[in-house]
């Protein structure tokens, strides 16, 4: 394809052998010729007067020696490609006319942004950044001198803390963003420095105690409530007759991990809804220049429902340049909406689809699951999947000390 | 390098014949395209028949509607009905 494009940029001939009045001409040797000095010839077909062949424009004048060789005369048939198309329409003034409009009006367009592209986002989401640079007045259609490539760097990277590098550069109608963003810790986690305790966060059975700062309040295998002090931040120090004479409060630190019970459940409708596909399809064109927009399909029968896709592109001279169209094709397809009971088989499906939602959630945190039951049981408005899950996961959370835990000391020890 | 030391090494060490030997080679294409690389010169061409001379004799086509695609230092390509392909050895 190339090829043909590079030729009718250049221009070619197609161009008819025919041998002199001796009568001793021979066009294969002519092929040959043009063969050994690399003069290019495409399409050669014989034809009742003689061979018909294509070569480019620039080949014509180098191939006077090869015919004269040869014995044959060239009779130029049609002139074909750009140069020739050009040379054609310089009477027209018309044509002209439309050529330096279709020029200025390519200029003109040449002068704004028509596309934005973000490279190597992963936290941020391209729509995020994409609003973003909305609302600082970076967006398609704006022009190329009122954006600034270094200090829409400094925005992105000073707003989003997570962008650890950024790069912004405008080739052709298209601003392109790469960025980079932050793959390890932002800042390291301050260790707790005020007196605290851990306490449970919710019921279980201690399975492993660490304790790296303050007191264990429980053991392993020990049974606790939600709000039970696990950890205790208050260390009392004791004189030989175990009366407390001094009291050092800490923050508590370490970790308890226990053997919980989580339930969970999600309720369905007795009904779901379908939405098959009737097999009808409408499809249709449409066409956006700037702000107008045109659409061209079938309109579907009145109170008939359709679902519809869009494919859009966008027009580009070159693979920076691109122009405020856009085209694509519309595919709609009618549905006949309708509502029925669940199936078993569907039922069950959507318990292993909550079971899985959940476990999902909880390996993200790092949480040992032991076991995992869940049962479907229906009721007036449908169905429930009640599930009931037994976890192995840290329970410790830090909490101020409160007053009373701290034990009061008789005056003279104070004093002491 | 004799040419007979050369049929070894392509006997033997199992080198392409096409690169050491010269050889020409044909590709068909389900009897509308023929490509022929190595070939030395067109010795003569109509609508009906193609002969082409390569290193070790000629090669002829014949069928009807033939036309050069292109044609090049290395390879030509002929479109049309290929009816028969015939080698010449010299």
């Amino acid at each position: 394809m190339s090829v043909k494009i590079s030729r009718w940029r250049d221009g070619y001939v197609l161009a008819r052998l025919e041998e002199r009045e001796s009568g001793c001409g021979s066009a294969e040797r002519f092929l040959n010729l043009c063969r050994a000095r690399g003069i290019d010839l495409w399409d050669i077909r014989p034809s009742e007067t003689g061979l018909e062949v294509c070569m480019a424009a620039g080949g014509v004048r180098a191939c006077r020696e090869p015919l004269r060789k040869a014995g044959v005369r060239l009779r130029i048939l049609k002139k074909r490609g750009l140069p020739f198309a050009l040379r054609r329409g310089r009477k027209k003034k018309g044509f002209l006319a439309g050529l330096a409009a279709c020029g200025l009006i390519l200029w003109g367009l040449s002068l704004f942004i028509w596309d934005i592209e973000i490279e190597g986002e992963r936290m941020y989401s391209q729509d995020t950044l994409i609003r973003y640079l909305d609302s600082r007045d970076v967006r398609c259609g704006v022009p190329k001198s009122r954006l600034d490539a270094d200090s829409l760097e400094e925005w992105l990277r000073s707003d989003f803390p997570e962008i650890t590098w950024v790069s912004a550069q405008i080739s052709g109608t298209r601003l392109l963003i790469k960025i980079k963003e932050n793959e390890g810790l932002l800042s390291v986690p301050e260790l707790e420095k005020e007196p605290r305790n851990i306490v449970a966060e919710k019921d279980g059975i201690v399975t492993d105690i660490v304790v790296r700062s303050g007191r264990a309040q429980v053991k392993a295998g020990e049974e606790v409530k939600a709000g039970q002090v696990l950890i205790s931040g208050v260390l009392p120090v004791t004189d030989d007759s175990g009366q407390v004479v001094k009291v050092n409060l800490t923050a508590a630190d370490g970790e308890v991990k226990a053997r919980t019970v989580q339930t969970y459940g999600e309720d369905f409708e007795y009904l779901r809804r379908e939405e098959p596909l009737t097999g009808k399809v409408r499809r249709g064109i449409f066409l956006r220049v700037g702000g107008f927009a045109a659409r061209l399909q079938m309109p579907g029968r009145e109170g008939t429902l359709w679902k519809t896709a869009l494919e859009e592109r966008q027009l580009q001279l070159t693979g920076n340049f691109f122009l405020p169209v856009w085209w694509g094709t519309i595919c709609s397809r009618e549905y006949v909406p309708y509502e029925r009971p669940w199936t078993e088989e569907e039922e069950e499906a959507a318990k292993e689809e909550v079971i899985r939602k959940f476990t999902e959630n909880l390996v993200e945190k790092g949480v040992q699951i032991e076991e995992n039951n869940a049962r479907i049981v229906e009721n007036d408005s449908g169905f429930r999947v009640e599930g009931r899950a037994v976890l192995l996961e840290p329970i410790g959370v830090g909490r101020p000390i409160p007053e009373e835990e701290i034990p009061a000391l008789e005056e003279n020890d104070r004093a002491e | 390098m004799g040419k007979r030391v050369k049929q070894a090494a392509v006997d033997r060490l199992g080198l392409p014949g096409d690169v050491i030997l010269g050889e020409v080679q044909i590709f068909i294409q389900g009897g509308q395209n023929v490509v022929i690389e190595n070939y030395r010169s067109i010795l003569s061409y109509s609508q009906d028949r193609l002969v082409v001379l390569t290193k070790n004799g000629r090669v002829a086509l014949e069928g009807a509607g033939l036309q050069i695609e292109y044609y090049d230092e290395d390879s030509m390509k002929i479109k049309g009905r290929i009816r028969r392909v015939e080698l010449e050895e010299r």
